[in-house]
């Protein structure tokens, strides 16, 4: 065995160049050794290292993201390669996750639940999804992609009294793992085909992205290649909840901890676009006569789906799951026209998510602050005179439905207008129609929401046996602060895009 | 491969077939005669009452140290291909040392977090 | 001082700031509230105005565009998006509409007995920005967005402040006016698209006419962008099948708000297809031509006759301002300059009558506590300058000369007799209409007898005269309506400038001619045998 080769990989092993996967990692140990050693009566301390080591390794990102990043190449042997969008979807995860954190802090208050396990796994989970973006390598992305999911799995049944809770813990558990097989197989087959000596261009490094899409472009149409592909393209669409792979999204949004149905929401998908933009641009750059078709199909459906069953919801989590269905769907109108080959596409993905980020996280404020013990009943009802009770909340959950309803001047619907420019420019007007469809629907349940908190609602008979809902005190200034700051970015997106978007 | 590099497989089939179909038949012919009651017309029948419900309350505890013992044997795994080529990558000037000790590190945290969380105490 | 791109601009951010200042302004006090109000509606009506009236010694105008200027937000160099600011000849008397009727609806609102009047009048100034930045943007990016912008606060004002069937009402209309909203933004991304995604040229009403001028698109292409604009711009119009939003959310606005929509807002639709529509994509626009104007004799006539059916004042005046959108669309079909002329000056004239109607119906209702026209009556001798009001606005809109509308109609009827000579009888016949159903509610509301239900819901309280703050509104307004209908050159000289200027408007009704093999008709000849073509 030639044992030089590994000098050549070693070389490629730069640890700086992920260091804010380093950093993250570190947070979580951090975190770990204070909940060891901390007395308990300084077991406060936890939460705000957790959240401002983020906010610190954030501010640096993202003074970072407006110096000139130059492409490493790959690197720890090919495992790891930074694209363009590295920078932005690092700044994403680390975001997110201070959120989810931060909701997490009075989340966790309510329920008597362990504390430090929670940021424990966020961070964990969430550097993980910077590496899973990165990935460039199969075996990279599937470990990675696996650390997410067990960190999921932990999450999303993380109240552990509740049945609900457990319910959505055991439907992601079977689900989750069913799709990482199904994934795997996709792996497993087209490792095989790559590995094939008998096809032309076949290579022994063949779970590695490069060589295998110079592969793939030699040969497209051997039929291994494309089952693998269609698998791990399936692999991927459970992860964002597309159809026919929604199934566990109302059910596991629903029982989840509202903070972890909020990651699940916003970091989840967003690493799922991240990797499957990766994949079509990347290895499966040659399928396009596959991938188009296949993923306008799904996206199609997508929208409809998640539109049409989110108008019956009474439930305002399965209302997020469902609307965030129809998201997912939105956002791969943008992969397909990336698979086309629109330059303006990826970008205009990120910029989607990014606003899809803000809007989520100030509605999920508002909905942490509004929830109850029990936090996995949270109905439109609960909603009634918000704008009476709590104006402040009232006017935050607007313009974060607003954003999501994509209603100008929000940054939603700058998001939307860019993924339907790159749309038309990829010239997919039926997928055109299913999303103008799909967003007319959206604004009667993003409405009808809101118009539960803004609206007097005219008594009805009956009205008094309807169970009472929880009557939370006044917002915090710290909760008032984060709420405003994220309504305001929104807008100001929604404004501004100079210097925020990077094509 | 010819399809005659197959025939073991075959063999094994029909061999499996036949055992099975002997057995049956063996059973018919020389088992005892018995009239059907509750337990035999059951549907997981086994001729016999059961003692108790199918899921029995047992103590989590084994469990939960199980579950240590295998996350660290298969921590351990990771360790062996380590250990196989470690002088190899001496020989060539990579020191695959310190990031072993990195992970023996997070390991032992482990460690630690368990024994601190009450993990391996079996009286509580 | 300023420079004018500057005014422009701060038409729009003045009332916006306004707006941001009164939704955390709760401890203003209602005075503190009508301050900054008064300075948020004040200064972009006297903007409008200044520009107005300086408009036509301009020189130095970029493609018939005067005080133009711009600044990148940030999405140039993706998608060709420039904020732009400009005024031509056909959006001068618009912009100038916004702000009158932002004045009269503001000055209306300060002194209504709103609940929660900062927030009443925040959302009615972010209106006002919207309307303002609508007219005055040259990015036909920047338009949409602008009208979307305006359109957010009616959904609120009408859940918050609405009539009876708000919730409704205000579902159906976010419903209907989302869909037509992204169908024309479909449009207008594919009127960019056939740039080829220059990112020079953009979203650029300038750039892309150049670029159309000098390009041919194949007609199927235009006829497809055409349909979207058409029927997403004729939603938010609402052209005949697509009305049923507007009268029922009317009737459930509060005045203020149903005042800039009607008035204003919903010029939007028309406005794009007289300045984009039309003159880019010629070929889509003679496609549709007869959809065009067999849809506008539909709201002529059958909405007109559901008009005469209505006994509530306020769904009344909602439904006659839905017809009269079709005498608009039947001046766009015309394609000519003397029609399109008449269907911008119409734009202005209902755009300030239907704004009246709803202060003075509003002025009824607040005497009598009651729409109902058949109820209501003989409120004349009691309330004489009301009726008096109410009799002239009601002339006004059904089209009377003296007052603005009539040189719209006139002009239109004129340019419809040149290539669709059979339109001419059906549509005057809707003028026939509108008088039966104007003339009716004056009569019914001051002169008639009253119920007895009516008489007795009243009790004791006494009727008045129309108060000051109700008067300040109708009479700014109404002194437009006769300023412009006597002095029509205020308005026209502008529009027939910039008409003409287009080559569109003078070539396309002699194709149209030819498509239909009717006789050819020398435009030239008509137009200066025509006394109303002078005028414009």
């Amino acid at each position: 065995m030639n044992y030089n080769g590994f000098q050549e990989l070693a070389a490629t092993n730069q640890w700086s160049a992920i260091w804010p996967e380093l950093s993250m990692a570190g947070i979580g140990l951090l975190v770990l050794c204070l909940d060891l050693f901390l007395p308990s009566s300084r077991k406060r301390l936890i939460p705000l290292v957790a959240i401002f080591g983020q906010l610190a390794l954030l501010a640096v990102l993202v003074m970072g993201c407006g110096c000139a990043t130059e492409s490493t190449g790959p690197l720890f042997g090919g495992m790891i390669e930074s694209g363009p969008y590295t920078p932005y979807m690092r700044a994403f995860f680390v975001l997110s996750s201070t959120l989810v954190c931060y909701l997490g802090v009075s989340y966790l208050s309510r329920q008597n639940l362990p504390r430090s396990e929670f940021y424990l796994l966020t961070i964990f989970v969430s550097g993980a999804m910077m590496l899973l973006v990165q990935s460039s390598n199969f075996v990279m992305l599937f470990v990675s992609l696996e650390t997410v999911t067990i960190g999921f799995y932990v999450l999303v049944s993380y109240c552990r009294y509740s049945p609900f809770s457990l319910e959505a813990g055991l439907k992601y558990l079977i689900l989750g793992a069913l799709s990482s097989a199904i994934l795997l197989f996709g792996i497993v087959l087209l490792y095989g085909a790559a590995s094939n000596p008998a096809l032309a261009q076949s290579t022994t490094d063949s779970m590695n992205f490069a060589a295998l899409g110079k592969f793939i472009a030699a040969t497209p149409e051997e039929p291994l290649v494309l089952v693998g592909a269609v698998l791990v393209l399936c692999g991927i669409c459970f992860k964002i909840g597309a159809v026919p792979f929604q199934i566990w999204v109302p059910d596991v949004y629903q029982g989840a901890p509202t903070p972890v149905t909020a990651f699940l929401a916003v970091s989840s998908k967003a690493a799922g676009f991240l990797v499957l933009m990766n994949l079509v641009a990347g290895p499966f750059a040659a399928l396009s006569k596959l991938t188009v078709p296949l993923l306008s199909a799904i996206a199609i459906i997508t929208i409809l789906f998640g539109n049409i069953t989110a108008l019956g919801q009474r439930n305002v989590k399965r209302v997020i799951g469902l609307s965030g269905i129809a998201h997912a769907g939105y956002l791969l109108v943008g992969v397909v026209a990336m698979a086309v080959g629109v330059a303006l596409a990826p970008w205009a993905i990120i910029f989607y998510l990014f606003a899809y980020l803000f809007a989520s996280f100030a509605v999920f404020g508002v909905m942490v602050h509004l929830a109850g013990v029990e936090d996995e009943i949270q109905e439109i009802d609960h909603y009634q005179k918000l704008a009476e009770r709590q104006p402040f909340l009232a006017g935050v959950l607007a313009i974060g439905l607003g954003s999501l309803a994509g209603i100008p001047p929000l940054a939603g619907f700058i998001g939307k207008l860019l993924l339907f420019i790159a749309a038309f420019q990829a010239e997919l007007y039926t997928l055109l129609g299913a999303a103008i469809i799909g967003v007319v629907i959206s604004v009667y349940y993003y409405f009808g929401w809101m118009r539960e908190a803004f609206f007097i609602k005219p008594a009805l008979p009956g009205d008094e046996a309807r169970p009472s809902y929880p009557m939370p005190g006044a917002v915090g200034i710290i909760h008032k602060l984060t709420l405003g700051l994220l309504v305001v970015i929104t807008v100001l997106m929604g404004l501004f895009q100079r210097g925020i978007f990077g094509g | 491969m010819e399809l005659v590099d197959y025939l073991p497989v075959m063999i094994q089939l029909l061999l499996a077939a036949v055992i099975a179909a002997a057995i049956l038949i063996a059973s018919h012919i020389f088992g005892q005669r018995a009239r059907g009651n509750y337990a035999s017309d059951s549907a997981y029948e086994c001729g016999m009452l059961e003692e108790s419900k199918p899921h029995p309350k047992f103590s989590v505890k084994f469990y939960v140290v199980a579950m240590l013992f295998i996350l660290f044997d298969i921590e351990m795994v990771f360790m062996i291909p380590w250990v196989l080529i470690y002088r190899e990558l001496l020989s060539v000037g990579i020191l695959s040392v310190w990031p072993i000790f990195f992970f023996l590190g997070v390991l032992t945290l482990g460690l630690v977090y368990e024994m601190k969380k009450k993990g391996l105490e079996w009286e509580r | 001082m300023f420079s004018d791109f500057t005014l422009l601009l701060l038409s729009i951010f003045i009332p916006l700031s306004a707006a941001v200042v009164l939704f955390f302004g709760k401890s203003l006090g209602n005075s503190g509230v009508r301050l900054i109000s008064a300075i948020g509606f004040m200064l972009p009506a006297g903007i409008a105005v200044y520009l107005w009236m300086k408009f036509n010694a301009q020189e130095n105008l970029i493609d018939g565009f005067a005080y133009v200027g711009g600044c990148d937000l940030g999405l140039r160099e993706s998608v060709g998006i420039t904020l732009l600011l400009g005024l031509n000849g056909i959006s001068m008397p618009l912009f100038l509409l916004a702000g009158i009727v932002g004045l009269a609806a503001g000055i209306h609102a300060m002194y209504s007995q709103a609940e929660r009047l900062h927030l009443y009048m925040g959302l009615l100034l972010v209106m006002q920005a919207g309307l303002m930045g609508v007219f005055c943007s040259i990015d036909i990016f920047f338009f949409y967005f602008f009208h979307e912008l305006a359109l957010i606060p009616t959904f609120i004002m009408i859940g918050l402040w609405g009539g009876e069937g708000r919730r409704a009402a205000a579902m159906e209309m976010t419903v209907y006016l989302t869909l037509g909203a992204m169908l024309s933004l479909l449009g207008l991304i594919a009127l960019y698209g056939q740039t080829g995604w220059d990112t020079a040229t953009g979203f650029s009403l300038i750039g892309l006419r150049d670029y159309f001028a000098h390009h041919t698109i194949s007609e199927a292409v235009e006829s497809n962008i055409f349909a979207l604009l058409l029927f997403g711009f004729g939603i938010l119009v609402s052209l005949f099948p697509f009305h049923s939003w507007a009268p029922r959310g009317y009737a459930n606005a509060p005045t203020a708000n149903a005042m800039l929509h009607a008035g204003v807002l919903k010029k939007f639709g028309l406005y794009g297809l007289v300045q984009i529509a039309a003159p880019l994509i010629p070929h889509g626009a003679l496609a549709w031509n007869d959809w065009i104007v067999w849809l506008a004799l539909g709201n002529i006539l059958i909405i007109g006759f559901v008009t005469i059916a209505q006994s509530d004042l306020k769904l009344m005046i909602g439904y006659s301002s839905v017809m009269h959108m079709g005498y608009i669309f039947l001046g766009i079909a015309t394609m000519s300059v003397v029609g399109i002329g008449g269907a911008v000056m119409l734009m202005f004239a209902h755009g300030i009558s239907v704004a009246l109607m709803f202060v003075l119906a509003t002025a009824v209702f607040n005497r009598t506590g009651t729409y109902d026209m058949k109820a209501i009556g003989g409120l004349g001798p009691k309330a004489p300058v009301l009726a008096g009001f109410f009799v002239a606005a009601s002339m006004a809109s059904i089209g009377l000369p003296g007052f603005a509308n009539f040189w719209g109609e006139f002009t239109i009827f004129i340019a419809l007799w040149e290539n669709h000579p059979w339109a001419v009888a059906p549509a005057v016949f809707g003028v026939v209409i509108s008088a039966i159903y104007g003339l009716r509610a004056a009569s019914n509301i001051f002169f008639g007898s009253q119920t007895k239900a009516f008489t007795d819901s009243l009790g004791h309280r006494e009727i008045g005269d129309i108060t000051l703050a109700e008067r300040a509104p109708a009479t700014i307004l109404l002194v437009t309506l006769a300023f412009i209908g006597l002095w029509p050159m205020g308005i026209s000289q502008s529009i027939q400038k910039a008409v003409e200027a287009d080559p569109v408007y003078t070539h396309a009704p002699a194709k149209l001619a030819e498509r239909d093999n009717a006789p050819a008709i020398n435009i030239a000849d008509t137009e200066a045998s025509l006394p109303g073509g002078q005028s414009l």
